[in-house]
């Protein structure tokens, strides 16, 4: 019907990388190669299939063919998944699972509505020898404009980012926690015990008193963004009362937590 | 000819050089200059980066940066969109140059995480169905986001797929979305107006509605429902109007393609899905509706009715089977806001608000006048539309329908008048603005050609000075002057108010507090408490007592125990800063809070030290800004 030219190559292509898709994620490959596997099966796949399933070749101007490439890919993920988180938890596999299924059907409908329907218009678009290497010689110069213009907003979006990075450095901060970690009344009660620095490398000093009395003093040194726990457990006669925890920057206190451990545990 | 070689040869050069300089100018216009115009974009996007980074430094040159950056994208790319001389291609290139480089905007923003309150919303819901493997579970930060999970289910899948992360995820969905609704907008403005210079046209405008530049940018499922929105428009519209007779060898096609496509849009947003609906029925009565012919014609099941029928009917069947009590909480509220207000306003039981005025901030007059300016020419077109396509030239249903679209926008301008009206307001305008975008591009198309050549360069210049005043001028109608630039942490200030002392907080919440307890505590802290925490966030009232309250009480007395212990609040968080000044956006914890827009002074010191002398709170987390308390000791009280 369409002379040399065989236009299911798209589907049967879309059908190859569905399959290899679901191939790649039992390999062991890097991150990137995963995501460049794996995205068009969330993004793409599906939608061109169901695209040529409802819109045979030929019929549709390739931007809009884009534009439900696209939402009918969100069209499987939305309605697919929420058919299927009804009675499974959705996870890889299933996400895997549903894509491929979606578009290999699909791609068995687009075969089969190929076959059935007598518009195809091989050649309509074809350009002469000469308007092809015009052409060629302009989407050089276009690739490069664009290529150019993608290098300088990869720039500007590093450049934000660093900007972002340095506003969150210009805040200088150190938190302190501590949690309780359950216990019987009139017990002692473990406290997980925290510092997390967000300045420049520092030297504290964490003193943990219970009543009036101190119970613990502890030397923590930390690096820039750099986080320090530990787990005390207070003397059985600060299980009622005020547990407080004082952190020291030099000899200035810093830092302060106050834990009621025992009233209305 | 023969009184020109009669001329003194003196003037002989001049009379040449004037057709090599417009053979020059031709030959250039000509030419596909999407190339050189990205390039020009990506300049202006550079431009922005670093007006944004000087605005996180709070230097002075980040507004110039920032706004230059602005007309250096857009003023180009809508001049040669709106030229005759470019080719269809080239046209619909710039259109998704023009959106893909107004969604990078949004992108510098905030390049390394979600901080917007919708976003989180989102990020939220996202995580939830990762972490669960199931949707549609309840949302504290937006409820509605519980009903349409549309953009999270995308979202995760990608995620769990590629491993991309819910951020990256997140940005590569919205930014396809984009990219893809403008290019189904352009298809869509040319075939109906049968000009791919009148949809250039109408995308330059489209892109000034007040939400383009950030609220249909963020990761929020309006972003994403504006492209299936865009689809079901271009197969309705080959349904209605087919080409190359598609409906006949293809109704199944169609139909399945409309089906698919109006499910995937009412799961994904409330709002996209009723619009929707109500312009396929809109569109159905101007069919039937005719000018010449006195009577009504029957509806043709061949025109969009058939759209209309299966639009409404997927909103309605998802609306009663999960979605009725997350929409009627969201919207209802919204809308039932603007309607009082409205009516208040009319009666005269409440003034209007102040224009261009957002609590403690104000516009400069340069914004005000911009602002104001941007709306006269767009407010001017309409009547040209409605004369255009109700009592001129050709009955077309579609032009008449978009014309018909075009006219709600003074409605929405009206709803302005009122605090609460404004986000009904800001919520219409990118459906709004798809039938000004049209009737705009009707007006350049039907200008008679430039006779001289100061009309020839002239009118082109005036016209993309006007189209960058509306562009300004819309964003700066849609945006708080406290939002349109990253800076400095500001009380109230939204996303500035995202600080990274709140994100350790919610961060140590997240890996150290029991999943869903419940908090409360200032709107931006407890949204990042609510989302990256992993917490519930509580807002709202009890027993008729605001839960916000307990933040401003001088002392903690029994009503706050009442919140406390009611309530069932299991952590406090306060953000000392709250001290230092008032709200930016009018209000510290909710919209409600009783002092809402009317705080002249800040929360005082003594009212947020309080909770250091309640005997059994515990304060089990401080980092100098922001403090936990933890009131297992004192809610059973």
């Amino acid at each position: 019907m369409n002379g040399s030219r065989h236009p299911a190559r798209g589907l049967l292509l879309a059908a190859a990388l569905a399959v290899a898709a679901a191939v790649v994620l039992l390999l062991p490959l890097p991150a990137w190669l995963q995501f460049v596997f794996l995205a068009p099966l969330a993004l793409v796949l599906p939608g061109y299939a169901l695209s040529y399933a409802l819109f045979p070749p030929g019929t549709l101007p390739i931007a809009e063919r884009c534009v439900y490439v696209f939402v009918l890919s969100l069209s499987v993920a939305a309605m697919g998944g929420v058919v299927l988180q009804l009675v499974f938890g959705l996870d890889q596999a299933l996400w895997a699972l549903l894509e491929v299924t979606v578009t290999l059907v699909a791609v068995a409908v687009a075969l089969r509505r190929r076959a059935l329907l007598p518009i195809q218009k091989p050649g309509a678009d074809r350009l002469s020898a000469g308007a092809r290497r015009q052409g060629a010689r302009y989407g050089l110069l276009a690739a490069l404009g664009f290529a150019l213009a993608a290098a300088l907003a990869v720039f500007a979006v590093a450049s934000a980012s660093d900007g972002v990075r340095e506003q969150q450095a210009r805040q200088v901060f150190a938190s302190l926690w501590a949690v309780p970690l359950g216990g019987e009344v009139g017990e002692p009660v473990p406290v997980r015990v925290g510092v997390w620095n967000h300045g420049a490398r520092s030297s504290y000093r964490l003193r943990v008193t219970g009543g009036e009395q101190i119970l613990e003093q502890i030397p923590v040194r930390l690096g820039a963004r750099q986080k320090w726990e530990q787990t005390l457990t207070p003397p059985p006669d600060a299980a009622t009362g005020d547990l407080e925890l004082t952190l020291f920057r030099g000899v200035k206190p810093y830092r302060s937590v106050v834990l009621n451990i025992g009233v209305g545990r | 000819m023969s009184a020109a070689t009669a001329r003194p040869a003196a003037r002989a050069p001049r009379r040449r050089s004037r057709p090599a300089v417009d053979t020059w100018v031709r030959a250039l216009l000509a030419s596909d200059l999407s190339p050189l115009l990205a390039l020009v974009a990506g300049l202006g996007i550079v431009m922005i980066a670093l007006g944004f980074n000087a605005a996180r430094a709070d230097l002075s040159h980040a507004q110039p940066l920032f706004w230059g950056g602005l007309i250096v994208v857009y003023a180009p790319i809508a001049l040669r969109l709106g030229s005759r001389s470019a080719s269809r291609r080239e046209r619909l290139v710039l259109s998704v140059l023009l959106g893909g480089a107004l969604y990078l905007v949004k992108v510098l923003y905030s390049p390394t995480g979600f901080t917007l309150h919708d976003e989180l919303a989102t990020w939220l819901q996202t995580s939830d169905l990762l972490n669960s493997g199931h949707a549609l579970g309840a949302n504290t930060i937006v409820s509605g986001y519980a009903g349409f999970p549309g953009l999270e289910l995308l979202t995760s899948a990608l995620d769990q797929l590629a491993g991309s992360g819910v951020f990256l995820s997140g940005l590569i969905v919205i930014g396809l979305a984009r990219l893809l609704v403008i290019a189904a907008l352009f298809l869509f403005f040319e075939r109906a107006g049968g000009s791919s210079r009148l949809a250039g046209v109408a995308i330059a405008i489209y892109v000034c509605n007040p939400s383009f530049l950030y609220f249909d940018s963020q990761f929020g499922y309006e972003s994403l429902a504006l492209v299936a929105a865009g689809a079901l428009l271009l197969v309705a519209q080959r349904w209605a109007e087919p080409v190359a007779g598609d409906r006949e060898w293809n109704r199944r096609g169609l139909l399945v393609a409309i089906a698919l496509l109006a499910a995937t849009l009412a799961l994904t947003h409330h709002m996209s899905s009723y619009a929707m609906t109500g312009f396929f029925l809109l569109w159905t009565l101007t069919t039937i509706v005719s000018r010449r012919r006195p009577h009504l014609r029957k509806p043709s099941l061949s025109g969009p009715l058939v759209p209309a029928l299966i639009m409404a009917a997927a909103a309605a069947s998802w609306f009663v089977l999960e979605a009725s009590q997350v929409t009627t909480s969201e919207l209802g509220d919204v809308l039932t806001e603007a309607v009082k207000s409205v009516v208040h306003l009319i009666s005269g039981a409440s003034g209007g608000k102040k224009l261009f005025q957002s609590a403690s901030q104000t516009n400069t007059a340069i914004a005000r006048a911009l602002g104001v300016a941007s709306i006269v020419p767009l407010l001017a077109v309409i009547p040209f539309g409605l004369w255009r396509t109700w009592w001129k030239w050709e009955e077309n249903a579609l032009h008449r329908a978009l014309a018909v679209v075009a006219l709600f926008f003074p409605v929405t301008l009206f709803l302005r008048l009122t605090e609460a009206g404004t986000e009904t307001s800001q919520r219409a305008s990118e459906f709004v603005y798809v039938g000004l975008a049209f009737v705009s591009g009707l007006f350049v198309l039907q200008l008679p050609p430039a006779r001289t050549a100061l009309a020839r360069y002239g009118r082109p210049l005036g016209g993309v000075a006007l189209a960058t005043v509306i562009f300004l001028g819309g964003f700066i109608v849609g945006e708080s002057p406290i939002t349109r630039l990253p800076g400095p942490f500001l009380v109230g200030g939204e996303a500035r108010a995202t600080s990274p002392q709140g994100i350790v907080a919610a961060r140590f919440a997240a890996a150290r507090l029991p999943a869903g307890s419940r908090v409360i505590g200032d709107r931006p802290n407890v949204t990042l408490m609510g989302s990256y925490g992993h917490l519930e966030r509580v807002t709202g009232s009890i027993e008729g007592i605001p839960v916000s309250r307990v933040f401003y009480s001088e002392t903690f007395d029994e009503l706050d125990q009442r919140v406390i212990s009611n309530d069932v609040i299991d952590y406090i968080v306060v953000d000392r800063r709250l001290s230092h000044e008032v709200p930016a956006g009018g209000f510290y914890f909710e919209s409600t809070e009783p002092q809402a827009s009317a705080w002249n002074a800040p929360i005082k010191v003594s009212a947020l030290r309080k909770f250091n002398h309640v005997h059994g709170l515990s304060r089990i987390f401080d980092n100098g800004a922001i403090a936990i308390y933890d009131t297992s000791g004192i809610r059973h009280q």
